[in-house]
C-alpha cells in the first residue's frame, strides 16, 4: 500500500530509458549551465541579468548559479552512473559504454571547473552519506580508466543493438568509440604542465579518434516541447541573462571570420561590438550542442605538431581545423526570416571559407610564439561557447613568455583570470564529514601547478 | 415542560402507593436533564448509607438492588443538584435532574465522542459554545475559536473571503509539517487539509466546509494526553465538533438571518510626492509596460510635471511632461490604492427543524452563506444541508446517523509574488496614473484597463487590477459530504458496544486562468495567457468499534474500561492541466490555447491507520481518578518491520476539595483540583516516502526526439524511516472560589518530540539534493491560564473570561543544521527555518548590517551595536560563515490572551473579545520591495541626506557622513526585494478588538403575543480596533497561508473590518 501506485520505482526503468535520459541531461546541463559559467570566465559570454557580479568573478559557494552548476552536473552524473549500472546487469555492453564515455565527459568537466571531486563514492547515497573528494590525478585516471572500459565494452557484442534511443548517433557504436578516444586525448592534454608523456599519450588517442565532419558528437535540440528546445534558445529569447561578450563579438569582426554571423548578433547590429545576442547557429530552438568536434581532434593534432617542432605538419592540421570549423558552422543557412526573429544568415560558399583558412592557418613564417597564438586563438573561436577555452589557458600557462596562457582571454577585473570555482554551498554546508579545504578561486589544482 | 414534572411528581407519589412489595427490590429507572430531557449517562446512583451504587447506562438508565426497606436513593452528577429520592419498585422512574447554575458546565466531549466529567480529566481541555462560534461572524470556524481558547494560536492567512486558517495547538511539534491539528466531527475526524497558498493563490483550509451554525459545542482536547485514542492523527491535538441534534418534544424551528458589510481595515501607506521614473527622470506610459526596471516610482516631483495637452490614449490630458509652465494642467498622484478597495457585503440564512418523539429524535439544518470581498470578483459561497437522527430500536439497540452535504464555491484573484495580483499592481506601480480612467464604475468598465486591441491601459509592468479583476481569475469548487451510522449496543446493564463509521469525501475542482495580455509570465512567454484546470477527489473513511463497561465496585471505588480499535483509511488523488498560449482574446479555456502546450500532473494518496486501544479509569470516592491508556497502531506509511508502534498514556485527577469534604457552599474555597499526565504519541511519515522513485524528467509534456526520459526524484527515500516520537508531561490546577464566581485553570506542559522526520538537504554528490531521514527533536513548553469570574451577579450581569497563553518550541538535537520548514519556502532573502537552538520557524537570513564590536561566529542581530559604515557613509552588509544563517526574527509571539467581557441587563447583552499578541515579528517583503520602488511612505525623504542611524565607522569613530536613501542606496541593499532581511522585519504585535457585539432578547411579554418562542436581534463587529505598531497590512497574515512557513507578508491581501446584523428566531 505504500507504493505509489502514479508513480515508477528504480526496477522497470531499463537502459533504454537511461540512456536517453543521461545524454538529456548531460548535454543540457552542458548547453546552459556550462556555456553561461565557463563561457563567462572564457570570455565568451557576459551577464546582462541576474548575477552580474560574475562578470567580475564574484564567484562565492553560495552563488545561486554556482548551486546549480554544481547541482545539475552531478544530477546528470547520477542519472549516468544509474545508467551503467543498470546496463552491466543488463548485460547491455553498448548502453554502458555510452554511459562510462559521458560519465567521463561531465566528471572531467566536473574536475575543470573545482579541482578535487566526489567520483568514487558519490552517486551512492545509502552507503555514503558524505562522499570523499577525491584528488584531481585520481579523477583523471578514472576518466581514462572509464574511456578504455567503454572503448573495451564497444568491442563486445550486443543484441538487441543501441538504436534510437542513443539521440546522439542512434545507436553508431562505432562513432561512439572514436568520441572515447578523442576525450581519452582532450583529458590527456589537459595534463601537459604535470605528465610528460601527456602529448604522446594524446596523440597515440587521436590516431583512432574523430575523422570527419560526420563524426562529430552533437545533440540536436528540437523544435517542440519547452524540454526538448535548445536552452540557448530559450535564453535568447526570454530569460535574457547572458549575451554573447562583446569582446568576443569583436574579435569576429575584426578578423572578418565567415562564423561571425553564425556566432553572434543580429546581422545588422553586429559591428558595433556592444551587445550582441547569441546567433543562430547556437541558438535557434532546434539547434545543436556539441560534446566534441572534428575540428577540435585537428587543433589537438595541430598543437601536438606544434610541440614536435613539426611546423608545416602544424599549418596542415590548422588549416584543416580551420576548414572543418567553418564548414560545420557555415555549411548551411542558420535562423530565421520570421520578422519576430529576423536572423537569418545565408549559408558561404567554400571560397570564402578556403580563403579564411588559408590566411587564419598561414602560420609559416610567423615566429613560433605568434604561431602558437594563432592556433589557439583559432581553437578559441572554433570552440565558441565549447568549455575548452579556459582549460587550454589555464594548461598552457608561459607556453607563450609574457602570456599567462592561451588563447588570450580578456580579464575583466584583476590581473588573473580564477583557476576554480569554490565548490556550491550545497556540498558543503550539510557535511559532517569529509569536508574539504576552503579554496579561493584562485587556488591552483593539481595539473594547474604552477610551472 | 410543566408536564413532564407533573409526571415526575405523581411517579414521586406512587412511591407510597406502591410501598408493599418484599425485599430484596430491584428499582429502574432513568435520569434525565429537566431542560434538554435528554436521557443522562454515567449519573451515580447510589444507596444512601450504604456502599451500594451503580452509574446509569448510555441511555440514562440504572437498575440497583436494595435490600433495606428504608432507603433513599442520592442521585448525583457534576454540574446538577443532587437528587434524594424514595422512588417505589416495579416501575420504571424519571428522575429529573437539574443543572446547577453555579457550576459552569462539567461534562466534557473526550475522544470518540465519549461524555466525560471534567473533573475526571487529568489533562486540559477548554470548550467553546455554539453562541461564542456564531457571534463571531466568522465564516470560517477556525478563525471563530481564535482567542478563545489558552494554548491555541489561531492565524487568517487574510481578510480575503474563504481565506485560510491556521491553527497550531501548543505550537509546532513537526518538521515535516505535519502539525495539522486533528479536527473531529460528531466522532469521525474530518480533513482540514488545503489552505497552503500554493500557486500564488489564496485557498481554503477545508475545514470552512462546516457550518458553524449547526454547530453545537467544540471542545478542545489541547495535547495528546487528552487526543490519545486518536493515535497518531492526534499528534498535534484534536478539536473535536459536536453538531447541533434533535430532542424529544414539540418540533423546534430556528431561523437566522445576517447580513454583514466588510472594508479593509489596515493598508501600508504610500508615498505621494514622486512619479514613475528613474534617477528623477519621468518614464512614459508606454516604456515601462514590459519593464520592471522601468516600472519605479523614482522620477520627478509631482510639482515639476504637467499635462502636455495633447489627449493620448493613456490619458485625455495628454503625455505627463517635466515643465512648470503655469498655462499647462498640474499632475498629481492618484490614490489608487485606497480607491481601489470596495465595501464587501455577505449574507447568511439558516434554519433547523428539530424533535422527536418515542426515542426517536432528528435534526434537518439547511444554510447559506455569501461572501463578496473588498476587492470586485472575490466571492465565497457555500450552501450546506444536514440530517441526523436517532431512535431507540430497542431497549438495547440505538442507532444513529447523520449527513451533512456541503457545496462550496470560492472566486479568487492573485496574491503576492505575481505580476496579476492586485496589491503586488497598487503597491508597486507609480502612482501618476488614474488606473480608473476617470470611471466610476472601473471594474465593469473595460476602457478603464483595456484598449480596443486587447492591451492593457496600466501604469507599470504589472497587471491593472481591473484588468485582473475581470481576467485572472480562479475558482474552486467543493462538492461534499460528511456523515456516519452509529449503533449503540447494550449488552449488560453496564457494558455498552459502540461502532461507529463515518464518511468525509469531497470532490474539488478548480481552475486559474491568465488572460491574453496578463502580465504574469509563463514558459517563458509573456502576455500569452493560459488556462489552469483540476480535479480532485479525497475520501476518508473511518470506523471505530469499542467495548465500554463502567461500574461501581463498591461505595469507594469505580471503574470504566474501553477496548476498541480505529481503522482509518486516507484516499486522495488529483489530475490537473495546464496549457499556454491563448489564440482567442476572449476565449479562456483549453481549447483556445496553444495545442501543443498541453502540461498534465497528477497524484494520488493513500494512507491506512489501523489502531487498538485500551482506555481504563479508576475512580476512588468521587475525587481521585487515574486514566491509563494504551495504543497499539499500524501506519501504512512505515515498514512492516517498525510495527506496531505502541503509544501509552497516564493521568490522574484530584478533586481536593472533595478529598478533605471541603464544605464549599460555606467556605470560599469552592473547587479545588490538581491534574497530571504523562502521555506518548507518534506522527507518522507521509506516505510513499519508503521508496525512490522517477519522474519524467522536467515535468510532462516532455521527452526528447521521440524518447521517454525518467529521473529518480531529487529526493531519495528511505525504507527504515520512523514515526516521529512525542513525549509529553502536563499538569494543572483548576480552582474556583466564592461559590465559583472566580475561577482558575493553570496547566503547564513539556513536550519532547523525537526522531523528526525530514527531508533534509544533502551533498548532492549523493545523487540527490535531499534524504529523507530522522534526525533532531523540538522541544516545546509552554503555560495556558484561563481565568473566569462574575463580577457582578445582580440585574445586570458582569462575566469576565481571560485566557492566557505562552509556549515555545524549540528545535536541537539537528545533525543537519538550518532546515527549511514549511511547504513554501521561498523567499530567499528570509526563510522559515529550523536551526539548533532556535524557536521553529525561526525567520533566518543570508546577510545583515555589520555591528561594531559583535563577533562574527555570533549569528544574532544585536539592534543594540552601532552598525559599521563604509567609506561613503553606508552601512556593511556582511554574510554568515557557509552554511550557517543569521537569526533574523521570530515570527511567534511572546504571549496572547484573550478577554471577553459579557455584560447583560434585562434583554440586553453586550459582549467584547480582545486579542492580544504580543512579541511576535514580522519580515515585511512587501516594504522591503515597495522601498527599492520607491513607492513606499519612507521614500519621500529621498532628498535628504541623513546619517544612518546608529552607526560609528569601521574604527568606532563616529560616523559623519550623511547618505541618500534613494534609489543607488535601495540598489546597493540587495535591489528589489533586497537582502539584509533584518529591514524588513518588524513588530506586529496587536491589541484588537476582535469581536463587539450587542444583542436584543425580546421580552417574553413580545413573544406571548406571537409564534416565536425566542427572537434575538444581534449587531457585531469584527475587528473594530486594531492596534498595532506593524507598517503593512493588519498582521494577522500570514503570506503562505496554512502553512508552517509564518509570520511574512508578501503582497498579502489585506483583512478586514466587518459590520453584521442577524435576527434569530425560535418557534
Amino acid at each position: 500500500m505504500n507504493i505509489d501506485p502514479n508513480r515508477l520505482t528504480g526496477e522497470v526503468i531499463t537502459s533504454k530509458y537511461r540512456l536517453p535520459t543521461f545524454e538529456y541531461l548531460y548535454f543540457t546541463t552542458m548547453a546552459n549551465n556550462i556555456v553561461k559559467r565557463v563561457g563567462n570566465i572564457s570570455g565568451y559570454v557576459i551577464y546582462i541579468n541576474g548575477p552580474v557580479g560574475l562578470n567580475n568573478y564574484a564567484y562565492t559557494p553560495a552563488d545561486g548559479s554556482n548551486l546549480t552548476l554544481w547541482e545539475n552536473l552531478y544530477i546528470s552524473m547520477n542519472s549516468g552512473y544509474q545508467l551503467i549500472e543498470t546496463a552491466a546487469k543488463e548485460n547491455a555492453p553498448h548502453h554502458a559504454a555510452i554511459g562510462k564515455i559521458l560519465m567521463a565527459a561531465a566528471i572531467g568537466q566536473t574536475t575543470v571547473i573545482y579541482g578535487d571531486v566526489p567520483y568514487s563514492q558519490a552517486f551512492r547515497a545509502a552507503q555514503y552519506q558524505f562522499p570523499i573528494f577525491d584528488n584531481q590525478s585520481d579523477v583523471y585516471k578514472s576518466i581514462q580508466q572509464l574511456l578504455d572500459d567503454a572503448i573495451a565494452d564497444l568491442s563486445k557484442t550486443q543484441v538487441p543493438a543501441v538504436a534510437a534511443e542513443d539521440l546522439i548517433y542512434k545507436g553508431d557504436v562505432a562513432k561512439w568509440k572514436k568520441v572515447a578516444y578523442a576525450l581519452k586525448a582532450r583529458y590527456y592534454l589537459h595534463t601537459i604542465k604535470v605528465n610528460t608523456d601527456a602529448y604522446n599519450l594524446a596523440s597515440t588517442a587521436l590516431a583512432s579518434a574523430l575523422q570527419s565532419n560526420t563524426d562529430n558528437c552533437f545533440i540536436s535540440f528540437q523544435s517542440g516541447q519547452t524540454g526538448e528546445i535548445n536552452p540557448l534558445y530559450l535564453e535568447r529569447t526570454g530569460t535574457l541573462e547572458t549575451e554573447v561578450d562583446p569582446v568576443f563579438a569583436d574579435l569576429l569582426v575584426t578578423l572578418n571570420d565567415p562564423r561571425k554571423d553564425f556566432y553572434a548578433g543580429i546581422k545588422k547590429s553586429l559591428l558595433t561590438g556592444t551587445r550582441a545576442k547569441y546567433g543562430p547557429y547556437y541558438a535557434m530552438s532546434n539547434s545543436i550542442f556539441p560534446l566534441i568536434n572534428y575540428d577540435e581532434c585537428l587543433f589537438m593534432q595541430a598543437e601536438i605538431a606544434m610541440k614536435n617542432a613539426d611546423k608545416p605538419s602544424a599549418k596542415t592540421y590548422l588549416n584543416n581545423a580551420i576548414l572543418a570549423s567553418l564548414q560545420r558552422v557555415c555549411k548551411a543557412d542558420a535562423g530565421s526570416s520570421d520578422p519576430a526573429e529576423n536572423n537569418l544568415v545565408k549559408a558561404l560558399p567554400d571560397s570564402v571559407l578556403t580563403a579564411y583558412a588559408t590566411k587564419q592557418s598561414n602560420i609559416s613564417l610567423l615566429t613560433d610564439d605568434i604561431a602558437w597564438k594563432r592556433i589557439f586563438q583559432q581553437k578559441y573561436i572554433a570552440m565558441f561557447l565549447q568549455a575548452e577555452a579556459w582549460n587550454d589557458y589555464r594548461r598552457t600557462e608561459n607556453l607563450v613568455q609574457g602570456t599567462p596562457g592561451l588563447p588570450e582571454i580578456k580579464i575583466r577585473t584583476g590581473s588573473q583570470l580564477p583557476r576554480r570555482f569554490q565548490y556550491s554551498a550545497r556540498e558543503v554546508s550539510q557535511r559532517l564529514q569529509n569536508i574539504p579545504p576552503d579554496y579561493t578561486i584562485y587556488d591552483r589544482f593539481w595539473w594547474d601547478a604552477k610551472p | 415542560m410543566m408536564k413532564f414534572y407533573v409526571v415526575i411528581y405523581l411517579l414521586v407519589f406512587c412511591t407510597i402507593i406502591a410501598w408493599s412489595q418484599s425485599l430484596p427490590l430491584v428499582l429502574k429507572g432513568i435520569v434525565a436533564d429537566t431542560k434538554t430531557q435528554e436521557p443522562m449517562p454515567g449519573v451515580s446512583v447510589a444507596v444512601k448509607g450504604t456502599s451500594k451504587g451503580t452509574l446509569t447506562d448510555a441511555f440514562g438508565k440504572f437498575e440497583i438492588e436494595i435490600a433495606d426497606s428504608t432507603y433513599t436513593l442520592v442521585i448525583k452528577f457534576l454540574g446538577y443538584k443532587t437528587k434524594e429520592i424514595k422512588p417505589p419498585s416495579g416501575v420504571e422512574i424519571i428522575v429529573a435532574l437539574e443543572e446547577d447554575t453555579k457550576e459552569i458546565e462539567e461534562v466534557i466531549i473526550t475522544s470518540v465522542a465519549i461524555k466525560r466529567e471534567k473533573k475526571e480529566l487529568g489533562y486540559a481541555v477548554q470548550e467553546v459554545k455554539s453562541a461564542e462560534i456564531t457571534e463571531s461572524k466568522e465564516t470560517n470556524l477556525l478563525n471563530a475559536l481564535n482567542a478563545k481558547v489558552a494554548g491555541v494560536q489561531i492565524n487568517a492567512s487574510s481578510g480575503s473571503p474563504g481565506a485560510a486558517a491556521r491553527i497550531q495547538l501548543r505550537g509546532n511539534a513537526s518538521l515535516n509539517g505535519n502539525n495539522a491539528t486533528l479536527i473531529v466531527v460528531d466522532g469521525i475526524p474530518i480533513d482540514n487539509t488545503g489552505g497552503e497558498n500554493t500557486r500564488t493563490l489564496e485557498s481554503s483550509n477545508r475545514g470552512i466546509d462546516l457550518n458553524p451554525d449547526d454547530i453545537a459545542s467544540v471542545t478542545i482536547l489541547k495535547g495528546p494526553a487528552a487526543a490519545a485514542l486518536y493515535g497518531v492523527r492526534a499528534a498535534n491535538g484534536a478539536i473535536l465538533i459536536t453538531t447541533k441534534s434533535g430532542a424529544e418534544g414539540k418540533t423546534v424551528i430556528n431561523f437566522t438571518t445576517g447580513m454583514g458589510m466588510h472594508e479593509v481595515n489596515k493598508l501600508p501607506e504610500l508615498q505621494t510626492r514622486f512619479a514613475g521614473g528613474n534617477n528623477g527622470i519621468f518614464i512614459p506610459f508606454d516604456n515601462r509596460q514590459s519593464s520592471p526596471a522601468e516600472s519605479r516610482s523614482w522620477g520627478p516631483a509631482y510639482e515639476n510635471l504637467r499635462y502636455s495637452g495633447v489627449p493620448t490614449r493613456w490619458d485625455s490630458r495628454g503625455d505627463i511632461i517635466e515643465s512648470t509652465d503655469p498655462a499647462l494642467g498640474l499632475v498629481a498622484p492618484y490614490h489608487n490604492l485606497n480607491r481601489f478597495f470596495i465595501k464587501g457585503f455577505e449574507r447568511n440564512n439558516y434554519v433547523s427543524f428539530s424533535g422527536g418523539k418515542d426515542g426517536s429524535k432528528f435534526f434537518l439544518s439547511m444554510g447559506n452563506f455569501k461572501q463578496n470581498g473588498v476587492i470586485p470578483s472575490q466571492v465565497f459561497e457555500r450552501t450546506s444541508v444536514k440530517l441526523s437522527g436517532s431512535n431507540e430500536v430497542y431497549k438495547w439497540l440505538k442507532l444513529s446517523a447523520s449527513a451533512t452535504y456541503t457545496y462550496s464555491d470560492a472566486s479568487r484573484l492573485r496574491k503576492g509574488g505575481n505580476w496579476s495580483a492586485p496589491m503586488v499592481s497598487l503597491l508597486r506601480s507609480p502612482n501618476d496614473m488614474d488606473i480608473t480612467n476617470g470611471t466610476n464604475d472601473p471594474a465593469g468598465t473595460p476602457s478603464a484597463y483595456q484598449f480596443d486591441d486587447g492591451t492593457q491601459r496600466k501604469n507599470a509592468v504589472f497587471d491593472n487590477p481591473y484588468f485582473s479583476v475581470n481576467n485572472n481569475i480562479s475558482t474552486e469548487r467543493i462538492n461534499r459530504i460528511i456523515g456516519f451510522i452509529q449503533a449503540d449496543i447494550k449488552i449488560l446493564p453496564w457494558v455498552n458496544v459502540v461502532a461507529r463509521a463515518g464518511i468525509d469525501s469531497y470532490g474539488q475542482s478548480g481552475n486559474e486562468n491568465y488572460s491574453k495580455f496578463s502580465a504574469e509570465n509563463h514558459r517563458e512567454q509573456s502576455y500569452k495567457g493560459s488556462f489552469y484546470e483540476s480535479q480532485a477527489y479525497y475520501k476518508n473513511i473511518n470506523t471505530d468499534v469499542y467495548i465500554d463497561a463502567q461500574k461501581k465496585i463498591n461505595k469507594d471505588f469505580d471503574f470504566e474500561l474501553r477496548l476498541g480499535n480505529n481503522y482509518v483509511t486516507n484516499y486522495s488523488e488529483r489530475l490537473s492541466l495546464q496549457s499556454y498560449d491563448y489564440q482567442f482574446r476572449d476565449f479562456n479555456d483549453f481549447i483556445s490555447t496553444d495545442q501543443k502546450s498541453f502540461e498534465p500532473s497528477w497524484s494520488d494518496y493513500r494512507r491506512a491507520i489501523f489502531g487498538f486501544f485500551a482506555d481504563g479509569k479508576i475512580g476512588f470516592r468521587e475525587y481521585l481518578f487515574l486514566n491509563l491508556t494504551g495504543r497499539y497502531e499500524w501506519a501504512s506509511t512505515i515498514s512492516q518491520q517498525y510495527l506496531p508502534y505502541f503509544t501509552p498514556v497516564a493521568n490522574l485527577s484530584f478533586v481536593f476539595t472533595d478529598a478533605f469534604g471541603l464544605d464549599t457552599s460555606t467556605t470560599w474555597f469552592s473547587f479545588g483540583k490538581i491534574r497530571g499526565s504523562l502521555a506518548s504519541s507518534a506522527n507518522i511519515p507521509q506516505p510513499y516516502q519508503t521508496n525512490t522513485y522517477y519522474d519524467a524528467v522536467g515535468g510532462l509534456p516532455t521527452g526528447f526526439a521521440g524518447q521517454n526520459l525518467f529521473i529518480s526524484q531529487s529526493t531519495s527515500g528511505n525504507p527504515n524511516i520512523l514515526a516521529e516520537q512525542l513525549v509529553t508531561y502536563e499538569f494543572g490546577t483548576e480552582m474556583k472560589y466564592f461559590k465559583n464566581r472566580l475561577g482558575i485553570d493553570f496547566t503547564y506542559y513539556h513536550t519532547r518530540n523525537n526522531n523528526q522526520v525530514l527531508s533534509a538537504q544533502v551533498p548532492v554528490s549523493t545523487g540527490y539534493t535531499r534524504a529523507l531521514i530522522n534526525d533532531g527533536y523540538i522541544l516545546s513548553r509552554g503555560l495556558e491560564v484561563t481565568l473566569y469570574t462574575t463580577p457582578v451577579k445582580q440585574a445586570l450581569k458582569w462575566d469576565v473570561q481571560v485566557n492566557f497563553t505562552q509556549m515555545r518550541s524549540v528545535v536541537d538535537g539537528l545533525t543537519y543544521n538550518f532546515q527549511r520548514v514549511g511547504g513554501v519556502a521561498g523567499f530567499t532573502q528570509g526563510f522559515s527555518g529550523a536551526a539548533n537552538g532556535y524557536q521553529y520557524g525561526m525567520i533566518f537570513g543570508a546577510s545583515r548590517f555589520k555591528r561594531y564590536g559583535q563577533d562574527a561566529n555570533d549569528l544574532t542581530i544585536r539592534q543594540d551595536l552601532p552598525v559599521v559604515v563604509d567609506s561613503l557613509g553606508r552601512p556593511t552588509i556582511e554574510v554568515p560563515p557557509t552554511g550557517q544563517y543569521y537569526v533574523i526574527g521570530n515570527p511567534y509571539p511572546d504571549w496572547f490572551s484573550g478577554i471577553r467581557n459579557t455584560i447583560s441587563y434585562k434583554s440586553f447583552t453586550i459582549s467584547m473579545l480582545w486579542d492580544i499578541r504580543q512579541g511576535a515579528k514580522m519580515f515585511n517583503l512587501t516594504k522591503l520591495n515597495m522601498l527599492a520602488m520607491g513607492t513606499h511612505k519612507d521614500t519621500e525623504t529621498r532628498n535628504d541626506a541623513t546619517i544612518f542611524a546608529n552607526s560609528v565607522n569601521a574604527d568606532g569613530s563616529p560616523n559623519t557622513r550623511p547618505i541618500l536613501f534613494d534609489r543607488n542606496y535601495y540598489t546597493y541593499m540587495g535591489g528589489d526585494f533586497g537582502n539584509v532581511p533584518e529591514r524588513g522585519l518588524e513588530d506586529a504585535s496587536w491589541t484588537r478588538l476582535r469581536e463587539l457585539s450587542l444583542s436584543y432578547n425580546f421580552t417574553e411579554r413580545f413573544l406571548n403575543k406571537s409564534y416565536f418562542q425566542k427572537l434575538t436581534l444581534a449587531l457585531s463587529c469584527r475587528n473594530l480596533l486594531l492596534i498595532t505598531p506593524y507598517t503593512g497590512v493588519d498582521p494577522e497574515t500570514n503570506a503562505a497561508g496554512n502553512d508552517p512557513s509564518f509570520g511574512r507578508d508578501a503582497y498579502n491581501m489585506p483583512n478586514t473590518r466587518s459590520y453584521h446584523l442577524t435576527l434569530n428566531a425560535t418557534f
